[in-house]
């Protein structure tokens, strides 16, 4: 589903991504780790065609994003962690504009189905301003639902959501997962990478540091316990201390 | 706890300035603050250098005559300023402002109240003196006066006494509504005390005042010299002092004439100062909301969204049409667009220049007259409007590419060619223009009976207004396009991006801007124009005027096959556009 080969990105002399190679499968959930300035966002903003990679080859569901982008654009959603919305669109309207850019036919019924899925029935006649922040989050995870997505792109999916937007946000994932999409998340909050989440790359400076299933991550230190957390095994693969400390 | 703030408050502005200066190692800030820098001089500051009679002889100041009259009608427009807030709730003080990391820093930190107060009065102080430079700039640079120095000074004392009882009136207007006074309450006592004043001066002036003279024979000296007596005696005299005091300093003659009239106006200026000083109203609440409003309007206008950083929220209005399921590509971005006109309402000055128009017309007409006068009027204001439209819409109407590159993000998630997104985006500013020229043509071509010592047919009118009409919407299509391709190629040179907006470099980016696109729209219309010349002189030859439409129908075309071209190149820059380096 999401094939990535060679990937960089540079902005000017500074590398921000530097030759990265994974692939994600349908089904299967994988979590974007890294400290902050690790290249995770720029990473997301790449496979989404926002923009373009310096050198590197990336394959939507078999279509180059390259040579191919409207196909592979097609199958693709983008949950960024700052929802951008038209200020002047209601809710219904969001959702409306977004049915005819991906050639939905007859999008109310999925529409309502994912108002009320994310609890947003009652304000479909309301414009952003009138939204708080966790509501313009789930418009935008509606907006990126609605076409069916076989990829789906979650930066910081967790963001300004409420207990219960945060159990259905887990919840609609897996559900995604389940039904054969393959998704990507980028987050800081590791216990969610660690529930949710079948494989983990690891990003530091820009460059791969670890990639595999969380088993595997930790068979690759055998010095660590069994029942070590991913908070435990992040930290020693970007090389601090349990404390938090750099290592020299 | 002073220091702290004078530290916070010296240290902010040098770095402020730092900044900006640091902008301008960038070519293009640095050449838009030369242009910027040179407009300021060419329009302000230039008479300032010049020998008196290469500025337009010597000053000017004001005759004797007319200065009484002057002082009053100052001393009457400030006295407007302060009975404002109590007349029209909403027109009052603005509070105490602070910024959200103020009231962070500040509200819990071991500061008094008054030092607060103070601390606001002070940085009030910076924007004031700037206010009395600028105002000194514009406002005739001392060419009417025999002292600038003095102008200057009665105008800090002015602005001081308006900004100090701005906020003075903030506060008890706010103790009063906590203690149960509503605006209309005060309202009703406002203006029953105003209505008493305006019974006894005019008693005054009916018992103890001859008539203001009138006839032919009477000059502005007889008119001054009847304001005067009117306002130096009786009750308004007692209601016209204070601001007479403020205002006088500004015409002293000499400087120890200056100082007399300024010791008084500083005796006010302390006055209202320690009103706010010791006012016991609490302003942190509204504080709050206030800051809390102005850093969404800052977060706004730094995340380039400028317009949601000055507009109020937009209303919720039907669409201008259903969007259909399916289509072509461009429609939903055109939906989209159309729908952000109506809602933030490019659109609204339109209206009101109509209006404007309209009612010059009746007041012209009215001195001539003449029916047809007024017909000519608004059907000549309407082709004016019209060709207005042409030239400056597509500057005025931004619900394009220019507001659009904001989402960015969203816009290349899109599975859309660039090419249709570009068609999407400039097809709504295009299409608003020319419904808008095609109402003030058809108003122009059905009431424009002569224009001057022309007096075109009924036939000829919609000859050149057919023409017209075919022609300025491409033309203005034109327009948008390249004030889109200006927005996508060179994104840090319109209104978008980050903190740009602010200071000479931002004025002088507008004018080089501004400049450019005239340049650029005359080139790609002079081919439309060659066009139109060819097929107008040789068809004129075989069926006379009745050419017109048909060389503008080419000219038309030519124009949109330009735009056809441009679209498809822009939608190609559009592709390979990257957010990250703009």
């Amino acid at each position: 589903m999401i094939e990535i080969e060679g990937l960089t990105k540079n902005y000017g002399s500074f590398v921000a991504v530097r030759d990265i190679s994974f692939s994600v499968r349908a089904g299967e959930v994988m979590g974007l780790v890294g400290p902050n300035g690790a290249g995770k966002t720029t990473t997301l903003r790449c496979l989404v065609g926002i923009i373009p990679p310096a050198t590197g080859e990336i394959r939507i569901c078999g279509h180059s994003l390259k040579t191919d982008s409207i196909a592979a654009k097609q199958q693709l959603a983008f949950m960024p962690d700052e929802p951008r919305l038209f200020d002047y669109l209601t809710v219904m309207e969001h959702l409306q504009f977004t049915a005819r850019i991906y050639g939905i036919s007859n999008f109310q019924p999925t529409a309502n189905a994912l108002l009320d899925e994310l609890e947003l029935r009652d304000r479909s006649n309301s414009l952003p301003g009138e939204l708080s922040r966790g509501m313009k989050q789930k418009l935008v995870i509606a907006c990126g639902l609605l076409h069916a997505p076989s990829v789906l792109l979650f930066d910081e999916p967790l963001t300004g959501l409420d207990p219960i937007g945060i159990r259905r946000m887990k919840s609609t994932i897996l559900k995604r997962a389940q039904a054969g999409a393959a998704i990507i998340i980028s987050s800081h909050l590791l216990h969610l990478v660690e529930e949710l989440c079948d494989r983990v790359l690891i990003l530091n400076q820009g460059r791969k540091v670890i990639h595999g299933s969380l088993e595997e991550i930790k068979k690759s230190f055998p010095e660590l316990r069994g029942d070590t957390s991913l908070e435990e095994m992040f930290l020693r693969v970007t090389g601090h201390a349990e404390d938090g400390t750099e290592l020299k | 706890m002073t220091g702290a703030l004078l530290f916070y408050l010296i240290t902010s502005t040098k770095n402020r300035v730092a900044s900006a200066v640091k902008r301008l190692r960038q070519p293009k800030y640095l050449i838009s603050a030369f242009v910027g820098l040179g407009y300021f001089y060419l329009t302000f500051f230039r008479s300032l250098f010049l020998r008196p009679s290469a500025r337009g002889g010597p000053p000017m100041p004001f005759s004797t005559d007319v200065l009484p009259l002057i002082e009053t009608g100052a001393a009457i427009l400030l006295m407007i300023f302060v009975l404002l807030p109590w007349i029209w709730p909403g027109r009052g003080g603005t509070g105490l402002k602070f910024t959200e990391a103020e009231i962070q820093f500040l509200f819990p930190a071991p500061v008094s109240r008054r030092t607060l107060v103070n601390f606001r009065l002070i940085k009030m102080q910076l924007g004031i003196l700037f206010g009395v430079v600028l105002s000194f700039v514009v406002f005739g640079r001392g060419r009417f006066l025999d002292h600038p120095f003095f102008f200057m000074a009665a105008l800090w004392g002015v602005y001081s006494f308006l900004g100090f009882y701005s906020l003075g009136t903030h506060l008890v207007q706010t103790s009063l509504a906590e203690h149960g006074m509503s605006g209309f309450k005060r309202q009703i006592w406002t203006l029953g005390a105003l209505a008493a004043v305006a019974v006894s001066v005019v008693v005054w002036v009916k018992r103890f005042i001859l008539p203001m003279p009138q006839g032919a024979d009477v000059g502005i000296h007889e008119i001054s010299a009847w304001v005067v007596k009117v306002t130096e005696s009786g009750p308004a005299y007692y209601f016209t002092v204070p601001f007479k005091i403020l205002v006088r300093p500004a015409f002293a003659a000499d400087p120890a004439a200056f100082a007399l009239r300024f010791a008084p106006a500083l005796v006010i200026v302390a006055l209202v100062y320690l009103w706010v000083i010791y006012t016991d109203a609490s302003f942190e609440e509204a504080s709050l909301e206030r800051a809390r409003k102005l850093a969404a309007r800052i977060e706004a206008a730094r995340s380039g969204n400028w317009r949601s950083a000055r507009r109020s929220a937009p209303k919720v209005r039907r669409p201008l049409f259903q969007l259909a399921a399916s289509g072509f590509g461009h429609t939903p971005i055109f939906w989209k667009n159309l729908i952000s006109v109506g809602r933030l309402g490019s659109m609204r000055i339109l209206p009101a220049l109509i209006g404007v128009g309209v009612a010059l017309a009746a007041i012209t007409a009215k001195h001539q007259g003449a029916g047809e006068a007024l017909l000519m009027i608004i059907g000549s204001s309407a082709a004016a409007m019209a060709g207005f439209l042409t030239l400056v819409g597509p500057m005025l109407i931004r619900d394009d590419l220019r507001s659009d590159l904001l989402q960015m993000d969203l816009l290349k998630t899109y599975p859309l060619p660039g090419w249709t997104i570009l068609l999407g985006e400039v097809m709504a500013p295009s299409a608003v223009l020319a419904a808008a020229q095609w109402f003030l043509l058809l108003i122009a071509a059905a009431l424009i009976p002569s224009l001057g010592r022309m007096h075109p047919s009924f036939s000829q009118r919609v000859l050149v207004g057919l023409s017209a009409a075919l022609v300025l919407p491409c033309f203005s299509m034109i327009g948008v396009l390249i004030q889109n391709a200006v927005a996508l190629i060179w994104p840090g040179w319109v209104e978008l991006g980050k903190g740009n907006r602010q200071g000479i470099e931002a004025m002088g980016q507008r004018l080089i801007t501004i400049v450019a696109t005239l340049l650029t729209l005359v080139v790609a219309v002079i081919p439309a124009a060659i066009i139109f010349g060819i097929i107008y002189f040789l068809g004129s030859f075989v069926i006379g005027t009745a050419v017109m439409p048909i060389a503008a129908l080419a000219s038309a075309l030519c124009l949109l096959a330009e735009a056809g071209f441009a679209i498809m190149w822009l939608g190609r820059i559009f592709d390979t556009f990257d957010v990250s380096r703009s």
